[in-house]
């Protein structure tokens, strides 16, 4: 067993070498780091452990792999099928980087352990590299084992060199990502790089979600079977294509183009690697260095005038009472400071504008016979339907990472500790979900015309009224109360899903009544904002 | 001859940048002798816990020189880390892992070779009576033996000087009391130790020298008996005078018109 994890360890030191590391300190950190992640954290409710989590999570990563084998299964040309799938692997990876492991990269709990000992730059950084490319490639193979059985069944050993392509893929897209920050880095101070990079995140979040909803629908009507890949210039300044040609060239079925494509691709990789390690790694540290330490922002100063702001009587008058007023503005200031909240809200509200053109399928060709089209129709309810997202922000509000300051919530001398939480979803509705819906009337006032608006009205008010109950019958915890490590991944996507279903409903409903007489719309809509207070009522009534 | 093992000059430090820059340290000029116990003490927000991070290389970018041990800091972070130790103010621990664990992970850092690891970790987790704890998981520790793990781990390397953030948070009286003989055996073995706090009963009585920092300036450096001046008050008396405390507490009368209703 010695002799085998000698024999992979050796070739990897000597690069390390090469790199500048120091291999002792690398090797004890990467040791230590891993086996921090697989020790279950004492008191924590997640029973099942890290681990059993992680395996749920690459169950489904296969699956996901396992649905665009099926895709590009259609797909005759080798090449093409690798690009395609390479390219998917880059996209998908660089957003579970970005999404979830570049606080890993940055976080600077570890500075104080860390920086005062006799530990390289380059050793710092490539550590964290090696350890989030543990589950990085985890994700790629899991992602990739059904394409890899296909290649393996139909081109027997070239699946072996696809599997080390797949782990080159993710070391690339991973060093390309990094590579990416420490250019940013440059331009941006190190205490105020973590803020313009929440911003970045959020905006790419997005335009990834838009990218996997839309250019499949665009794409539907293209001939998948008859696609051949075709050399052209431009190819060979695509990574998707550069390891297509390694998998090609190296499971024997290369050519000249291949050996240049393949030439490329272990260039990439090892430049980027050598770049990124001896030249920018300094520049990491000073990032880690200066980003706890101190904030450039100036503090804002609630003067009193902004205390009698219309937002302040906004609040007065859709509030109950002061305990009310407090969970709403509590909520607002962590929304404003809360870079992980914004990470997580923000781009719902995206989301939902996204969500409303994929259901809507909009016609560039003909957009006026669209329109005429469109405007007969009911779908105006897709609306509804994707402002559901607009109330998502609610059940993210318990989390926070600093939990223990909710023992205020336990010292209080007050029976209306729910009132917090009713005045936190009331500050989540208000924000992120009515500006949503004010935004959708103009679309809809200028293709359905205003008649459709009781219905829009009482869909809207509905799925309120159904995010309001959610939190009471999923007896979600207070605001700000819960570490965030908490959050039960599988448990979150089963409410996304339950609450999916019921808005299913809610517009099932809301399209049986309008087809009845518009007046029933309206007497319903009358209804609605006493049924919305009874909601917040069942909230403020909790048991203490 | 005594020698010197840090020397300051012209230290500034800012954080941000255009309007938005704040300058934490305004220009510290410091020369510490070896074997040495300096109580570096100032209000909050003077700049203490700046000085020592930017002294152990977790802050990188400042102005001014620094040398350690007669290296300079710039460009030889590594050699200079290496003959450092750093107990900092709050629980930065891996406390996943074990006493063992992380000392020995510690220990690597420093390239130091096992068996001097598990010699000398066993020697202090004893001194430190945490020797039973040495296989437990340090996240069921309480504050006070996540800080005694802190000053072990600091000493490890057996360091030239000793960095002190606060060292004594959480700890009980009987730690405390084996921290302050700790501390004066290092200085009278040559160590300098460079000791930051608040708690000035305890700073009077260990140190040799006293270093009084306030808005990011030394505003008073020498012995306690020299700061004092024939005076006879306490270390906490003269603070509060050197740092306008005095002027603050005349201005607690305030509270008795906070609590009237």
């Amino acid at each position: 067993m010695t002799a085998v994890k000698q024999l992979l360890v050796s070739p990897l030191n000597i690069l390390l070498r090469a790199l500048g590391v120091d291999i002792s300190h690398f090797w004890t950190l990467l040791g230590a780091k891993l086996k921090m992640d697989f020790r279950r954290p004492p008191n924590s409710f997640q029973s099942a452990g890290k681990k059993q989590t992680m395996l749920k999570q690459l169950f489904i990563y296969g699956f996901l792999g396992a649905m665009i084998v099926i895709g590009l299964y259609r797909v005759n040309d080798l090449m093409l099928q690798l690009s395609v799938f390479f390219a998917f692997l880059i996209v998908f990876e660089g957003t579970i980087l970005l999404t979830e492991f570049t606080a890993v990269l940055f976080d600077e709990k570890e500075n104080q352990i860390l920086l005062p000992r006799p530990v390289s730059a380059r050793t710092l950084l490539l550590v964290r590299l090696a350890h989030i490319l543990v589950y990085m490639s985890n994700i790629a193979f899991a992602l990739s084992l059904a394409f890899t059985i296909y290649l393996a069944f139909t081109y027997g050993w070239l699946a072996l060199v696809f599997v080390i392509a797949v782990l080159l893929c993710a070391w690339f897209t991973l060093i390309l990502a990094v590579g990416f920050y420490m250019g940013l880095s440059r331009f941006v101070s190190a205490e105020r790089f973590k803020d313009v990079l929440n911003y970045f995140q959020i905006g790419l979040a997005v335009i990834i979600m838009a990218s996997y909803q839309l250019v499949p629908h665009f794409m539907e009507d293209a001939n998948v079977e008859s696609l051949m890949f075709k050399e052209v210039w431009w190819g060979y300044l695509l990574p998707t294509v550069w390891f297509a040609g390694f998998v090609k060239l190296f499971g024997g079925m290369g050519s000249g183009m291949e050996v240049i494509l393949a030439i490329i691709a272990i260039a990439a990789i090892v430049l980027g690697t050598f770049l990124l390690i001896r030249a920018l790694s300094s520049g990491y540290t000073a990032i880690l260095s200066e980003a706890g330490t101190g904030s450039s922002k100036k503090s804002k100063v609630v003067t009193a005038k902004a205390q009698k702001g219309w937002k302040n009587k906004l609040i007065a008058l859709f509030c109950v009472s002061e305990v009310e007023r407090t969970g709403w503005r509590l909520t607002m200031s962590h929304v404003r400071s809360d870079r992980k909240l914004k990470q997580q809200v923000y781009p719902m509200f995206a989301y939902s504008l996204i969500m409303a053109l994929v259901f809507l399928k909009p016609d560039i060709k003909d957009f006026s016979g669209y329109l005429a089209e469109l405007s007969d129709s009911s779908k105006y309810l897709f609306f509804v339907l994707t402002g559901f997202f607009g109330t998502v922000g609610i059940s993210v509000i318990p989390f926070t990472d600093t939990p223990n300051a909710a023992w205020v919530y336990e010292m209080a001398a007050t029976n209306k500790k729910y009132h917090i939480q009713s005045g936190a979803i009331k500050a989540m509705l208000f924000t992120f979900y009515l500006p949503l819906q004010i935004l959708f009337l103009i679309p809809i006032i200028w293709i359905w015309g205003v008649h459709v608006l009781p219905y829009v009205f009482l869909g809207s008010a509905l799925t309120a009224i159904l995010s309001i109950l959610l939190v009471r019958i999923q007896g979600n915890p207070l605001p700000f109360s819960q570490a965030r490590e908490m959050v039960n991944k599988g448990e979150y996507t089963l409410r996304m899903f339950l609450g999916m279903f019921l808005i299913g409903l809610i517009i099932g409903l809301v399209y049986l009544i309008s087809l009845v007489h518009i007046g029933v719309g309206i007497a319903l809509c009358a209804l609605m904002p006493v049924l919305i207070s009874l909601s917040y009522r069942a909230i403020r009534r909790r048991n203490v | 001859m005594t020698q010197t093992s840090i020397r300051i000059s012209g230290l500034r430090k800012s954080f941000g940048k255009g309007n938005n820059q704040k300058e934490v340290l305004k220009g510290i000029d410091l020369e510490i002798e070896s074997g040495k116990i300096i109580g570096y003490i100032g209000p909050n927000g003077a700049g203490k816990s700046t000085t020592v991070k930017i002294l152990c290389g977790i802050l990188t970018s400042f102005t001014g020189d620094i040398e350690v041990m007669g290296i300079p800091l710039r460009g030889n972070d590594l050699s200079v880390k290496s003959k450092i130790g750093y107990v900092p103010e709050n629980g930065a621990l891996y406390e996943a892992l074990t006493p063992n664990e992380y000392l020995n992970l510690v220990g690597t850092l420093f390239n130091m070779s096992q068996d001097l690891i598990t010699e000398r970790s066993t020697s202090l987790l004893k001194y430190f009576e945490m020797d039973k704890h040495a296989d437990q998981r340090m996240d069921t520790f309480s504050k006070g033996m996540k800080q005694k793990i802190l000053i072990i781990a600091g000493l490890i390397n057996n360091p030239d000087i000793l960095f002190l953030d606060e060292p004594l948070s959480g700890l009980d009286a009987n730690s405390v009391i084996l921290v302050k003989d700790m501390l004066t055996r290092l200085a009278q073995q040559g160590k300098t130790i460079f000791y930051s706090s608040h708690l000035m009963d305890v700073v009077e009585k260990i140190s040799d020298r006293i270093i009084l920092i306030d808005d990011g300036k030394v505003i008073a450096d020498g012995t306690f008996e020299e700061l004092q001046k024939d005076s006879k008050v306490s270390l906490e008396q003269l603070f509060a005078r050197l740092t306008n405390g005095d002027n603050k507490v005349s201005e607690t009368s305030v509270l008795d018109d906070v609590f009237k209703n």
